[in-house]
């Protein structure tokens, strides 16, 4: 958290004009000696300003300090040119955010904004009578506009109060102001209707304020029975990015950890599937919560920094080596780090990252559809990594960390055009001891490799949106009257459609227009198998439904 | 959203006189700016209501129950994200039109609520304190846009005000200004004659520090903001008469300050860096251009006389004739109108003060190095190379790496050279004109000055001065023997405006999702793999150019290391010990990592691993690391030395002599498809020698 160089508090006084009345540290604005920030003069028409201006959170710049007010103007009768102004001002290194504070500034000018038209907290305390004048005295109609206006104003500020501004009169703040300096006791301890003050002195609370906030980023200062100078600093973060359906949650801490009384009950539903395997919208499905809001909870997470998004893990998928490739060479943490992380699965079953294995395949529907084309090499795997698994039981409960240079040689190995099983099939060997899902999303979340998306398209739903409808309906009716769906070149021109086989095509003729509709959209095929909940086969067999596709590789 | 967008948020400019009677508000423009309140840019990227009727998702359906009153703006903002759609730099507007549309719908609900109050206005006293705060904001948003129609306020002030608040004390002038109310900016350089009443004193010699600290890019502008733009600025005069004839005028009406404030209300999180941005790039270079003017023949002062005439003159007419007629009777105005109108769409503004033409613009962040995360928006059809001159400003120069490749390096123009020349509005026999002409991407810098017959630092200045202004980008050479891949930033969701394009530039071509199909679906291979014959080449190197130029290929650049296996460890350590070296062995170092030392326990590395590992208790075994990879062999130690000789010992003489010339480039920095240019060495020659170590090297490829 950024600190700040100094806090102070200005009032107008009514013959000297702006003046500081407080500052912290000492003498650090105004001051004897020339040592001081910078210099007030300069700046003091942004400090109290015209009342346009008053209300508002001002910032101004001056030579390497940035000024951050709300200033507050308020107007009533018995005040003596009519207004009281003031403004709690911090100053910042101009280098310094100060976003951070300025919701608190805006609220602690307001706070002291109502307390003052209440109480006038902040006039009497200047001890001055000069900011006063004896409004009986003002001519009758006169008066009588200016009650009418405080009169309205705090009643549509607060209605909760019930205190009629015409009870403060000139005589009360006189006799206030008397026995506050003929007792020591603090000005108004025993105020009217009940309210008890503890502010002591703004010099106290502005002290108060630069200390706490300063070394504990946070305060809390009573005022009054109902009131207290409440701050605590929160980081401005940006908003969290768009997400998609298709995106994978993986967390980065413990997040049943983190679970209070307080979390929302979606947050815990959702919960217990964010294992970095799981997409989005598999996770409505698992958790059986609308997806809207398992997207928001998620973009929650995200907003907070306890997960990162990844892609679907599949063994069709294809990975290749970034730029950032050498921060495993100069990174001398991140091989270590990812030594431990890829480490062969079965003996961390029961950490927050789950392998594929461990999951139960039959419930699978989204995630294992999609890996189901390759379902054979799937299965090599699993007998290879179980096998891994029963040689390292006989070992005790030892784990085989493999070389940082091996991991190295394994990154870049991976290549365009090369699918995780073929490289598996390559690599079989080195990769005995590693959890090539943990392994791959390491690379991935740490930017030294990048997930290659395949994107398919096809030219006349992009080029002809109307001529297509037609010419796909022919595919329909050919694909349709081949039970097996084969797309077989010689049938495209039967036009003879039974009930039986025109019945079955309707749902197929929906998806069909909804795969055309992710094709306009230039959607890859993890978003089209998720949207549509199938798997990659049944897609590429709507594709030729539609005609010829080409595939992207980005 | 993120920085990577474009998003300048400028909401217009003012431009304020000092003269004896007070500051003054000389011109504004647009005619009647929005104000939104002082409110900041949302962001509107992840908003569900934009969201969902912009972009093909299932989210449209779960979202349709609960709009009924919203369909109103979701439909409404389709609309303007079609529009703008087509433009390139349709992200930047959205935070802008949800402004826009919320303040619509502000405008309707305030109308609904009005309608309401009027019913039960009996009941007025009863509003609950908590929605005051709204109902206060609702009211004065809206007061404020009606008032400045009718009124003639301006950004929710009165001129007059609005001149006073910009108008900062003499000694905050020269130097930067901001001022900000809520979350608007008000931002500029205000210029102010010194003592001796002068615009700028002159100096023989300005000191090139402060140019540079003018010029230094955005990151450093944040610290460079209190740079005191001292009154010799950085403009060599031609004229020494013309500085003084300033002073000669005694007008009664003598301008003393002038300031061209920006109001911009950038997004909360982004503040700081949107205001840099504009700050250095556009406020600051149109001021100091101002004063120069100023100075040279009161540029600004008669233009101001000038403009407060028309007003006068004029006052009677409604606003939008009465600018009408400014801008076309003033340059000054015509020029701040252009500014405004280029510089808040992100364009390049190209004005015209007092007959000199100068350029503006926030530069886009289009190029990159690195792939950013998934999650980070970037604009469409960047440009990804790790050769890429990122962060460059129009004269920085301190990118060594990239000026010491810069003559290596081709250009690939980003438009028909004849539309850039005739933009630039140069001469047909400058050699500029020349020079652009010659532009080949295939062709380097080096060879091009040749061509060009010009110095190769005119011809990197040429080239730097292209890149800058959006006209060129730096490529490595096309060659077909190069490979390229489908870049992973490629704009896959404009394929289909852009098949078109393809289409109709090279017609005899498969179209672009085939092309693209074609270079993405096997192994990648030397370009020349996909071009049916040798007639073919040229156009299908046209075609990659083109391709390069919209962002969807890449360049695959190889990269290579040196490693050092056990056996030559093992070696050279009985070597050393047969001549009385002592030497002490580390097996956990795998990278030569400088900050590494040696003496470091492997034992330490154990223990963190344990940590990662979440303490777990359990026997680790580790596999004996094999390799050393050498990260830098220029900078080898004395034992690297030894291992490297080791390697080459068993290499002929010829191959050792130009293993000594490439070794430097073998640091995973340079790619060998440079090496070859640089050192002037064969494709195969360098093979040879790659191949001959082929063993004690690791090489990676990307871009």
């Amino acid at each position: 958290m950024n600190d700040f160089e100094a806090i102070f508090y200005t009032v107008f006084h009514p013959t000297e004009g702006t003046k500081i009345l407080h500052q912290v540290p000492e003498n650090c604005i105004i001051s004897e000696s020339s040592n001081t920030l910078f210099d007030f003069d300069l700046v003091k028409n942004y400090i109290i300003p015209k009342s346009q201006l008053c209300d508002r959170l001002l910032t101004v710049k001056i030579d390497q300090y940035k000024l951050v007010g709300y200033p507050v103007s308020i107007n009533a009768p018995h005040y003596t040119r009519n207004s009281f102004s003031f403004n709690f001002c911090f100053v910042f290194n101009y280098e310094n955010k100060s976003s951070a504070y300025e919701s608190s500034i805006r609220r602690l000018g307001r706070i002291f904004k109502n307390l003052e038209e209440q109480y006038q907290i902040l006039s009497k305390l200047t001890n001055d009578m000069i900011y006063f004048k004896d409004s009986s005295k003002l001519k009758e109609n006169d008066y009588l506009t200016n009650d009418d206006l405080l009169a309205s104003r705090s009643h549509s500020i607060d209605s909760n109060y019930t205190i009629n501004s015409t009870t403060v009169t000139y005589n009360q703040i006189l006799s206030d102001l008397e026995s506050h300096t003929n007792s020591s006791t603090p000005i108004g301890t025993a105020q009217k209707d009940g309210n008890v003050l503890k502010l002591e002195s703004v010099e106290s609370l502005i002290q108060q304020i630069y200390q706490d906030l300063n070394n504990y980023s946070e305060c809390l200062i009573p005022i009054d029975s109902g009131n207290s100078v409440d701050i605590k600093l929160f980081p401005q973060l940006p908003p969290p990015p768009r997400l998609n359906p298709e995106d994978v949650p993986i967390s980065m801490v413990n997040l049943e950890g983190l679970v209070d009384v307080n979390w929302d009950p979606a947050m815990l539903k959702i919960l217990p599937y964010i294992n970095g395997i799981n997409s989005i919208k598999r996770i409505s499905v698992l958790a059986n919560s609308d997806y809207v809001i398992v997207k928001t909870c998620i973009q929650h997470l995200l907003y907070y920094k306890c997960i990162i998004i990844t892609d679907i893990f599949q063994f069709s998928n294809i990975y290749a080596p970034t730029s950032s490739i050498n921060l495993f060479l100069t990174d001398s943490h991140m091989a270590l780090e990812c030594q431990a992380y890829v480490v062969s699965p079965s003996i961390f079953k029961d950490k927050p990252f789950e392998t594929p294995l461990s999951s139960n395949h039959d419930d699978d529907s989204i995630s294992s559809s999609n890996i189901r084309s390759s379902k054979s090499s799937r299965i090599a795997s699993a007998v290879n990594l179980l096998g891994s698994y029963s040689a390292s039981l006989t070992r005790a409960e030892s784990i085989i960390l493999t070389s940082k240079s091996k991991l190295f040689y394994l990154y870049r190995s991976l290549h365009q055009g090369q699918t995780v099983k073929n490289w598996y099939k390559e690599h079989s060997e080195d990769l005995k001891y590693i959890d090539v899902r943990r392994f791959l999303s390491f690379g991935v979340l740490r930017g030294l490799i990048y997930r290659v998306h395949s994107y398919p398209i096809i030219d006349s739903v992009l080029q002809n949106e109307n001529n297509s409808v037609f010419s796909s309906h022919q595919h329909l009716e050919s694909l349709f009257s081949n039970d097996n769906f084969r797309d077989d070149l010689s049938n495209r021109r039967a036009k003879t459609l039974n009930n039986r086989l025109n019945k079955l095509s309707e749902t197929q003729r929906k998806q069909v227009e909804e795969v055309k509709r992710h094709l306009r959209a230039s959607k890859n095929f993890d978003a089209i198998c998720t949207d549509l909940e199938i798997d990659r086969k049944v897609v590429d067999q709507l594709l030729r439904a539609i005609g010829p596709y080409n595939v992207i590789n980005s | 959203m993120s920085v990577f967008l474009p998003n300048p948020c400028l909401l217009g400019i003012v431009l304020v006189i000092t003269t004896h009677t007070g500051p003054q508000l000389v011109f504004h423009y647009p005619p009647t700016p929005k104000v939104y309140n002082y409110q900041a840019t949302p962001f509107a990227l992840d908003n569900d209501l934009i969201d969902s009727a912009d972009e093909i998702s299932d989210e449209s359906d779960y979202l349709s129950d609960e709009l009924s009153d919203e369909d109103s703006l979701s439909a409404n903002s389709q609309r303007n994200f079609e529009t703008q759609e087509i433009s390139k730099s349709s992200n930047y507007v959205s935070g802008q039109t949800l402004l826009d549309l919320l303040d619509e719908q502000d405008r309707r609900r305030k109308e609904k609520e009005k309608r309401k109050r009027r019913s039960n206005i009996t009941k007025k006293n009863s509003t609950s304190s908590g929605s005051f705060r709204n109902n206060s904001i609702d009211s004065s948003s809206l007061d404020i846009n009606n008032l400045a129609k009718e009124s003639g306020q301006v950004f929710g002030f009165d001129p007059e005000f609005l001149s006073e608040i910009v108008t900062p004390p003499r000694q905050l002038c020269n130097t930067r200004f901001e001022f900000t109310v809520d979350d608007t900016v008000f931002l500029g350089l205000p210029i102010h004659i010194n003592e001796e009443g002068l615009w700028r004193t002159k100096k023989q010699k300005r000191e090139a520090k402060s140019k540079h600290s003018t010029n230094a890019s955005v990151n450093e502008s944040s610290k460079s903001h209190d740079l005191v733009y001292t009154n010799e600025d950085g403009y060599n005069s031609e004229d020494k008469n013309s500085l003084n004839s300033g002073h000669e005028e005694t007008n009664e009406n003598t301008m003393t300050m002038f300031h061209v404030v920006f109001v911009m209300n950038p997004p909360v999180v982004e503040f700081e860096y949107r205001a840099d941005e504009m700050f250095h790039y556009v406020a600051s270079r149109l001021s100091l251009v101002l004063r120069y003017e100023q100075a040279k023949s009161n540029f600004v002062s008669n233009e101001c006389h000038n403009i407060l005439k028309i007003k006068e003159t004029n006052e009677n007419l409604p606003i939008y004739q009465l600018y009408n007629i400014i801008t076309e009777k003033s340059p000054l105005a015509s020029a701040l109108a252009k500014c405004f109108n280029s510089i808040s769409t992100s364009q390049i503004a190209n004005l015209q003060i007092n007959d000199k033409l100068i350029s503006l613009q926030i530069p886009l962040k289009n190029s990159f190095r690195n792939l950013m995360p998934k999650t980070t928006p970037v604009l469409p059809g960047s440009f990804l190379s790790s050769m890429n001159i990122v962060g460059e400003d129009e004269e920085d120069i301190d990118n060594e790496f990239s000026l010491e490749n810069m003559g290596y390096m081709a250009l690939l123009l980003l438009d028909s050279p004849e539309k850039i020349i005739s933009d630039l509005k140069a001469d047909s026999t400058s050699p500029l004109t020349t020079f652009i002409q010659n532009i080949h991407p295939m062709i380097s810098l080096n060879r091009l000055a040749a061509l060009s017959e010009m110095d190769l630092s005119q011809v990197i200045s040429f080239s730097r001065h292209l890149i800058y202004w959006r006209r060129a980008r730096s490529i490595i050479p096309l060659h077909s023997k190069s490979v390229f891949i489908v870049s992973p930033m490629a704009p896959m969701e404009q394929i289909p405006q852009n098949m078109k394009i393809f289409k109709a530039d090279f017609p005899s071509l498969p179209s672009l999702p085939l092309f693209l199909a074609l270079l993405s679906n096997s192994k990648p291979r030397p370009y020349a793999a996909i071009i049916p014959s040798k007639d073919h080449r040229d156009i299908y190197l046209d075609a990659l150019a083109w391709l390069m130029r919209y962002g969807y290929v890449t360049q695959l650049l190889t990269f290579v290391w040196l490693k050092v296996s056990n056996g030559i460890k093992l070696e050279v350590e009985e070597e050393m010990e047969r001549d009385g070296i002592a030497t002490k062995r580390d097996k956990a170092k795998f990278a030569d990592i400088s900050v590494d030392n040696t003496t470091r326990a492997k034992k330490e590395d154990t223990e963190k691993l344990k940590s990662y590992l979440n303490g777990k208790e359990v026997k680790i075994e580790e596999e004996e690391e094999e390799d050393i990879i050498l990260l830098d062999p220029e900078r080898a130690t004395a034992l690297e030395r030894r291992w490297i000789n080791r390697i080459l010992r068993v290499q002929t003489p010829e191959l050792i002599q130009l293993f000594q010339k490439v070794v430097r480039y073998f640091n995973g920095k340079t790619p060998i498809e440079l090496i070859i240019s640089k050192e002037n060495i064969s494709r195969t020659e360098l093979k040879k020698i790659l191949h001959a170590i082929s063993e004690h090297i690791v090489s990676v490829k990307h871009w």
